[in-house]
């Protein structure tokens, strides 16, 4: 008995001293990259590819592809990149998808951020804001490959000054009303475009005992129900900021807009809709119509119901669509390595044939922003996108109608970035309609947050 | 000699743990108080800028602070309150021999070891809005409501739903420890109790309540701190009951105000500090 | 029958009847995490719900063990690391610093023996902004390391607190004993008070661990790749992707639970053995 559990002391000893051991020498794995002083070792005078004496360097890439498959796809490219650059080492930061994506870059911004970071355009532009983005090495990328973005691209794509640019652009999606065509011509009802439209067919379709509801609206506290709302406010002339750059959230346009979405509700599936919710509703038939994103056409081709289907953009005044851009960034305070290294990953996955395997990671979600690339024969050979070439046209109509809060007559104002990525928005949207808030007071509550926003 | 041994061998085993939560809980408190005072800017680059008390004032000028800090009191008044009150009375029920007691103890358990988000995966399977078992129970089958309530979606009954929640994972930690206690009683406390002809709660009021006050006042003021501090189980079970750690919470990293998440904190503890000083004096009587 | 034996029996009916309800508003969330987890993914969102599956299926428990389907074992790996490297640390510094409250006198004990709880007001969500910032800016941002630091630190006091309560029962007689077969103070506590409060270490070991386990808040601020999630925050990332399954989740929710109750049972049965065999008491 003794002996035994003298052993058993010894063991866990044993154990414990290993276990210290193991934490104190343990090698940090994944070190993030630090602000070394460039001085450390002469760089090599970027203008020489194939310059084979170059120093090792390793750069890390931090995206929001959660999904095995598309990281797997990324480590695709990234192999082939490095074969090309040998001397470059490409770490993959996958970090969790949307819901988190904001808070993770915050925190990030503390840390040393990555060297190159998948954004849209908000988070470009909170980057930039906050003076986390290098510009110059982003234009340099850009001006390789002068006027091969689309137009409607370039506009989301400068910044407020207009002289620079937020991110190098790999792919967008743009959202609008999908609605199921063959029951609206059974109804005889008009295409959900117009404000009116949208009203009339929402109400003929509406019908709670059996489950069946009009719309699809987003509601949730999160992203999708700004994107969604901002369509209507946009359509009706009613912009987040004016041409000031300030708040302009209670202005009549805006109530007005407001108000539809609320009344809008009415008619749609209850509570708390996000982008489940909305596909859900979708795709088993309890809606005729909802707002979603071009993320839907796979499911839609997967379920045969392509057919059925169309694609419209919210109009009143003018037409407006929510688009958003995938971007990369480049991090400022990076060694003069790193920063090459990351400018060449960059300029390589914008590459024709790279893009097109980026945008094939997600077929039809994601679309092209390079009209070499759209009419690409390795891009179209693809089975999904086979499968929407007939509405190819609503879609690139829905790209050049792109509107979104923050861009104010052609000024691209930065402070937007703030704006949409703390929510205050989305919270208003989601008072509106689930808590059933006045829209007049939900206005001048989001004013005030805007403006605190702004002021920071 | 012996006596300086022994002080240095104390000196040297107390050391690593002092120092730890000196570097990692003293300095950290320190280094909050400072960046109370300061705007801190995202890119660590760029340096904090001295604002005086700038942070304080805007938070006690924000009304979204007030409620948070009245929905958190209350929230803490009763998640303490009935989760001690439950685990006391199932630590009474149990506190007898019975069949099946071994398993029944066990279970009890559960909640309170199981991690809270896989407890927050069933709570929200159930309550879901259109497929939970409990929209079906009531609105279907007991047509108790008209339409499916919004659980989750909507404060009043997401606090509701926060709050059995909580009580329902934590009154365990509470009946664990009165059941240690209540099986020290001597039992024939009781018994003479009854000769005396007391009723039951007489019983309870004279005898077991006076035995298990030392164990109250720690699960109380544990419980307290805990509850009172709280993000994971109220951020994650519903983003509609704001107390004032998810009020903390997105100042820090939503709205990327560091600094007047900082002056939050220390308005926090404040308040905790005073109610904990003020429990051990006025109802406790320690010291 | 007597009037007597009458009321004892309607007192048992009701006692087991208040002990039934009790068990169902403790188990009915199991019930479901169980049941959810057998059934396919369609019949778990369907209109009206069923109660038990139609179909028993185990396709979920494999898919989450599939690395290419579902990164559960990435995640538990990382929780694990995490777990058990933070429990061992503060396990070590509790006993050390548990001895020297217990059966050490130096100057500034008493002191230190009653403000060790305090800290316990420093935890949480008071101390995510300085801990970020500082963590941060020494380059331990999305390191698993910056986890179990703070791990080690939140559970130490309690880890202290319990383990000289234990050491508090060791009778003195039995360390002066050793002192005189000449075992020195890091021998005394190898050979003397380790192998006497084996269940109540165990215990810390296991508080420690589940606290590490379960934590959510520091996971999610200190993680940032989800290659180095842990099961709380990699889990809840999975929930909040459109495309999560039911099943899988709450197959992945009991697997996840598996551990910390095991370890859980174990030391309660280490600490019965314990007060049975008339030895430390707990």
């Amino acid at each position: 008995m003794k002996k035994m559990k003298k052993t058993l002391a010894a063991i866990l000893a044993a154990a414990m001293t290993l276990s210290l051991a193991a934490c104190g020498g343990k090698e940090p794995e994944n070190v993030p990259k630090q602000d070394t002083p460039s001085a450390e070792s002469p760089t090599p005078a970027p203008s020489e590819p194939e310059n084979e004496e170059k120093n090792p360097v390793t750069i890390q890439f931090m995206h929001s592809m959660v999904q095995e498959e598309r990281q797997q796809a990324i480590q695709g490219l990234i192999d082939k990149f490095e074969e090309e650059y040998d001397w470059i080492t490409v770490e993959q930061v996958p970090t969790d998808g949307e819901s988190t994506y904001d808070t993770k870059l915050t925190a990030f911004a503390g840390g040393g951020m990555p060297a190159v970071i998948e954004v849209n355009q908000n988070r470009a532009k909170w980057l930039v804001g906050n003076e986390l983005a290098d510009l110059s090495a982003i234009r340099e990328v850009i001006e390789a490959k002068p006027g091969e973005y689309y137009d409607a691209i370039l506009k989301i794509n400068t910044t407020e000054d207009g002289q620079n640019f937020i991110g190098v652009p790999v792919g967008g999606w743009v959202q609008g009303i999908w609605y199921n065509k063959t029951a609206f011509d059974e109804k005889g009802l008009a295409a959900p475009d117009t404000w009116e439209n949208i009203l009339a067919a929402a109400k003929a379709f509406h019908d709670p005992d059996n489950k069946k509801y009009g719309i699809a609206l987003p509601t949730v506290d999160g992203a999708f129900s700004e994107q969604s709302f901002s369509q209507f406010a946009l359509s009706v002339g009613a912009n987040a900021l004016n041409a000031d750059g300030e708040a302009d959230f209670d202005s009549d346009k805006m109530i007005e807009a407001l108000t539809f979405y609320k009344e809008l509700y009415q008619y749609s599936i209850q509570g708390s809709n996000g982008t489940t919710e909305v596909k859900d509703a979708l795709l088993n038939g309890s809606v005729p119509m909802g707002i979603y994103s071009t993320y839907i056409l796979k499911d839609l081709i997967n379920e045969g119901m392509m057919d059925d289907f169309g694609f419209a953009l919210v109009t009143k005044e003018t037409s407006a669509s929510y688009g958003s851009v995938g971007m990369l960034s480049i991090s400022d305070g990076l060694s003069d390595e790193e920063r090459e290294a990351a400018i060449l990953f960059v300029k390589f996955l914008v590459e024709t044939e790279n893009n097109v395997a980026w945008l094939h990671m997600a077929p039809g979600g994601q679309q092209p922003v390079m009209p070499a690339v759209a009419s690409d024969p390795a891009y179209l050979d693809n089975e999904i996108i086979k499968g929407f070439e007939a509405l190819s046209p609503e879609i690139s109509a829905a790209f050049g109608s792109i509107s979104l809060f923050g861009i104010v007559d052609g000024r691209n104002f930065v402070s937007m970035g703030n704006v949409t990525s703390s929510n205050v928005i989305s919270r208003a949207i989601y008072d509106l309609t689930v808590n059933d808030k006045d829209p007049a007071e939900v206005a001048a509550e989001t004013q005030k947050q805007i403006e605190d926003l702004i002021s920071q | 000699m012996n006596r300086k041994k022994e002080m240095t061998a104390g000196f040297l085993f107390i050391a690593p743990s002092i120092l730890l939560i000196v570097l990692l809980i003293g300095y950290p408190m320190i280094y909050n108080f400072i960046i109370s005072f300061h705007k801190v800017p995202v890119n660590p680059k760029k340096p904090m800028q001295f604002v005086n008390f700038a942070n304080f004032t805007k938070t006690l000028a924000d009304p979204s602070f007030y409620k948070a800090l009245g929905v958190t009191v209350f929230f803490t008044l009763l998640v303490v309150f009935l989760s001690t009150a439950v685990g006391l009375a199932v630590a009474i029920l149990l506190n007898r021999r019975f069949f099946g007691k071994k398993i029944v103890k066990a279970l009890i358990l559960l909640p309170y070891i199981v991690p809270s988000v896989s407890l927050i995966f069933a709570w929200k399977y159930m309550f879901n809005n259109t497929y939970g078992i409990v929209n079906y129970l009531f609105v279907d089958v007991l047509g108790l409501f008209e339409r499916a309530p919004l659980w989750f979606d909507r404060p009043a009954s997401a606090f509701v739903l926060v709050t059995l929640f909580c009580v329902w994972k934590f009154f365990p930690y509470a009946f664990m420890s009165f059941y240690a206690i209540l099986q020290t009683i001597d039992r024939t406390l009781y018994e003479a109790a009854d000769v005396d002809g007391a009723n039951g709660w007489q019983k309870f009021k004279v005898i077991t309540l006076q035995e298990i006050k030392p164990v109250l006042a720690t699960v109380v003021t544990l419980r307290t701190i805990w509850v009172f501090y709280m993000y994971t189980e109220v951020a994650l079970l519903s983003g509609q009951v704001k107390t004032i750690s998810v009020y903390l919470y997105e100042n820090a990293f939503s709205m990327r105000d560091m600094g007047k998440a900082a002056a939050i904190s220390i308005l926090l503890f404040a308040i905790i500090f005073s109610f904990i000083m003020l429990v051990r004096k006025k109802v406790f009587k320690y010291e | 029958m007597s009037k007597k034996k009458k009321k004892k029996i309607v007192r048992g009916i009701f006692f087991y009847a208040g002990i039934l309800l009790l068990m169902a508003a403790i188990l009915i969330p199991f019930f479901f995490m169980v049941t959810v987890s057998l059934k396919s993914a369609k019949e778990a969102i369907q209109v009206p719900p069923t109660v038990l599956p139609e179909a028993l299926t185990l396709q979920h428990y494999k898919d989450i063990f599939n690395a290419n389907i579902f990164p559960f074992l990435k995640y538990f790996k990382n929780s694990l690391y995490v777990s058990v490297l933070a429990a061992s640390i503060s396990l070590v510094f509790g006993i050390m610093a548990g001895y020297a409250l217990s059966k050490l006198r130096f100057p500034g004990r008493m002191t230190i023996s009653n403000s060790f709880y305090c800290v316990y007001m420093f935890s949480g969500i008071l101390l995510i902004v300085p801990l970020y910032r500082l963590l941060s800016s020494i380059g331990l941002y999305n390191r698993r390391e910056a986890l179990i630091i703070i791990m080690v630190v939140q559970t130490l006091p309690t880890s202290i607190y319990m383990l000289k309560g234990f050491f508090d029962t060791i009778p003195q007689e039995i360390e002066e004993a050793g002192k005189i077969d000449g075992l020195n103070y890091v021998q005394s506590i190898f050979y003397i008070v380790i192998p006497i409060s084996v269940s109540g270490i165990v215990s810390v070991f296991v508080y420690a661990f589940m606290i590490a386990w379960n934590d959510f808040l520091y996971a999610t601020i200190f993680l940032s790749s989800s290659d180095l999630f842990t099961l709380p925050i990699g889990l809840n990332s999975l929930f909040n992707r459109p495309d999560y399954i039911w099943g899988r989740m709450m197959a992945a929710a009991l697997v996840t639970s598996v551990p910390v109750v095991i370890m859980y049972a174990f030391s309660e049965f280490l600490m019965k053995k314990g007060t049975t065999e008339g030895g430390v008491k707990g």
